[in-house]
């Protein structure tokens, strides 16, 4: 009977472990922040957590993004090489990309083009 | 109907709210509606989980707020939650328009895919006022909380239900906070498929009352998941005809027949809705790579395919953990005692019976549509290198329904050699 309600005992404790640790691991997979709760319903708030994991490869998306707000950029273009990065174009929404905007971004120099500003990784200009 | 009419009653109340926020945006109705009906819906998922309804779902509400309080604290992490569901989300909101992603702005973000859920993630923008990162992925989390109820309501023992809450966790992880469909995909299929079995119990059953709140409630589930993907139809297609079979099996009236075929087609309408929205612009079809028929006949012989398809879709954590649950449901089964005149006559009554063979067999059609998708697929040559965890995804609606039948029917195997008295 006692031997019984131990290894019952046993069970629900390791049950329990296993679901506590399920909980810690979804909470680091998703890059648990406690921060953020704080803040959760305020406007544009979470985009640099959000692109953190990204910054390695995709740090030009979020200076493009700052640019666009900053010269207010309703349309842009961008470099060719630059087209297949989906981060850019959903972070910089709701402004657009279109091929006939004078405004470009690009990591190369661009002739004809006059240089508004630049960072290590993405250069704005302003074509005529 | 195996769940109380109360318990029925609030998980209809609530889906048919969120049904409402899409609807809002198909009619073009003033957003401060879809504020309004946000609003209600935040009041009856507060409802749902903190007061003492449900008193039965300790473990399942329990789950619904850590969960919660996750998403919350998270940021908008996935690639694909980003670049295509919240996109459109993000579209929605700035647009004021749900068919914003039908201009085809850059095909690359499946501007075809339905909106029921990015619509809502649009609607939690409106509530706030402003777009951000963490607040509109919440949206799959409140999706997920009716199917949820309702299977951990089918669990009357208390340590059952906590192991459903674990293998929730376990298998569907991560995947139900930040912002991706497949959580949604898998618990919906799971949930319709039994809905189904009940609908085919009452139609098979004599003089039952066929329009009772288990239909509306299965109703309200295939709007939403035919919905959720436009793939989804494909799993709706397969238990749907799995149900006709089994009432050809039973020789049910053709009234009855009848009012099934009815309810299939009204229930899918909003998907064929969809499609003809989506014909009338320019648009890629995101599974228009898969099922190219002309490759059929050079890739059947190809049987290296055949192992790297199986390892793709089968070789990973809630494959492996379905597989050894569902080993021991089977280690339960006393092989030698097996009466086959037992189980066609429990096949007649039992509920449980039903389900299990409808989920399992529905489980391995699935599998099969997605083996000859992916060995007729365009793209899966190309991204067998890059991309070979995506492939995941697809035999996760499998593992979560394998792993519920081995936790629900682990006491039940007795059906199988023994006599069923209950209806």
């Amino acid at each position: 009977m006692l031997k019984n309600l131990i290894k019952k005992k046993f069970v629900i404790c390791f049950l329990l472990f296993l679901y506590l640790l399920n909980i810690f691991l979804i909470g680091h997979r998703s890059n648990f922040n406690s921060n953020l709760i704080l803040n959760f319903y305020k406007k544009d708030y979470g985009y640099e957590e959000s692109m953190e994991i990204y910054n390695r490869y995709h740090s030009h998306a979020k200076d493009i993004k700052n640019f666009i707000k900053k010269y207010n950029i309703n349309k842009y273009n961008i470099d060719d090489k630059l087209l297949g990065d989906p981060f850019i174009f959903e972070s910089s929404y709701p402004s657009k990309y279109s091929k006939n905007s004078k405004y470009f971004f690009s990591k190369k120099n661009k002739n004809n083009c006059a240089l508004l500003e630049s960072t290590k990784n993405i250069n704005l200009y302003k074509c005529f | 109907m195996f769940l109380d009419k109360q318990n029925l009653i609030n998980l209809i109340i609530f889906q048919f709210l969120l049904i409402t926020n899409f609807l809002i945006y198909i009619f073009n109705i003033n957003v401060i509606f879809v504020i309004i009906n946000t609003g209600f819906i935040f009041i009856l998922f507060f409802y749902l989980t903190l007061f003492k309804i449900h008193k039965e779902l300790t473990y399942t509400k329990l789950t619904i707020l850590i969960l919660s309080i996750i998403s919350l604290s998270s940021p908008l992490i996935s690639m694909d939650g980003r670049g295509i569901w919240m996109f459109h989300a993000k579209r929605i909101f700035f647009d004021e328009n749900i068919y914003a992603t039908f201009d085809n702005y850059l095909g690359m973000f499946q501007n075809d895919y339905p909106t029921i859920i990015t619509s809502f993630s649009a609607s939690i923008a409106f509530f706030i006022n402003g777009w951000n990162e963490i607040f509109p992925k919440f949206a799959c989390l409140i999706f997920f909380i009716p199917p949820f109820l309702y299977l951990s309501l089918m669990f009357k023992n208390k340590m059952k239900q906590f192991l459903f809450c674990l293998m929730v966790l376990i298998i569907l992880e991560k995947k139900i906070i930040i912002g991706e469909m497949d959580a949604l995909v898998s618990i919906y299929f799971l949930s319709i498929a039994i809905g189904l079995t009940n609908f085919s119990m009452n139609l098979s059953g004599p003089g039952k009352n066929l329009i009772n709140h288990d239909l509306v409630f299965l109703f309200l589930n295939i709007f939403i998941f035919s919905l959720i993907k436009t793939e989804t139809i494909g799993i709706i297609l397969i238990i749907m005809s799995l149900i006709i079979t089994i009432l050809i099996i039973k020789k049910v009236d053709k009234i009855k027949y009848l009012f099934f075929f009815t309810f299939s087609i009204l229930s899918i309408f909003p998907w064929f809705f969809w499609k003809y929205k989506t014909s009338q612009f320019v648009l890629k079809s995101t599974s228009s790579t898969w099922f190219d028929i002309s490759l059929i006949y050079e890739r059947i012989t190809d049987f290296s395919l055949y192992f790297k398809i199986f390892h793709l879709v089968l070789f990973n954590t809630h494959s492996i953990i379905s597989l050894l649950l569902f080993t021991v449901l089977l280690s339960k089964i006393k092989w030698n005692k097996i009466n086959f005149l037992e189980i066609n006559n429990n096949f007649q009554k039992s509920y449980e019976l039903n389900i299990g063979l409808i989920i399992f067999i529905s489980s391995i059609f699935y599998l099969i549509v997605i083996f000859f998708g992916l060995m007729t697929s365009n793209f899966l040559y190309t991204s067998f290198n890059e991309t070979g965890k995506n492939f995941f995804r697809y035999s996760l609606p499998v593992s979560f329904a394998l792993s519920f039948i081995s936790i629900y029917l682990f006491d039940k195997t007795n059906l199988l050699y023994t006599s069923n008295t209950q209806s």
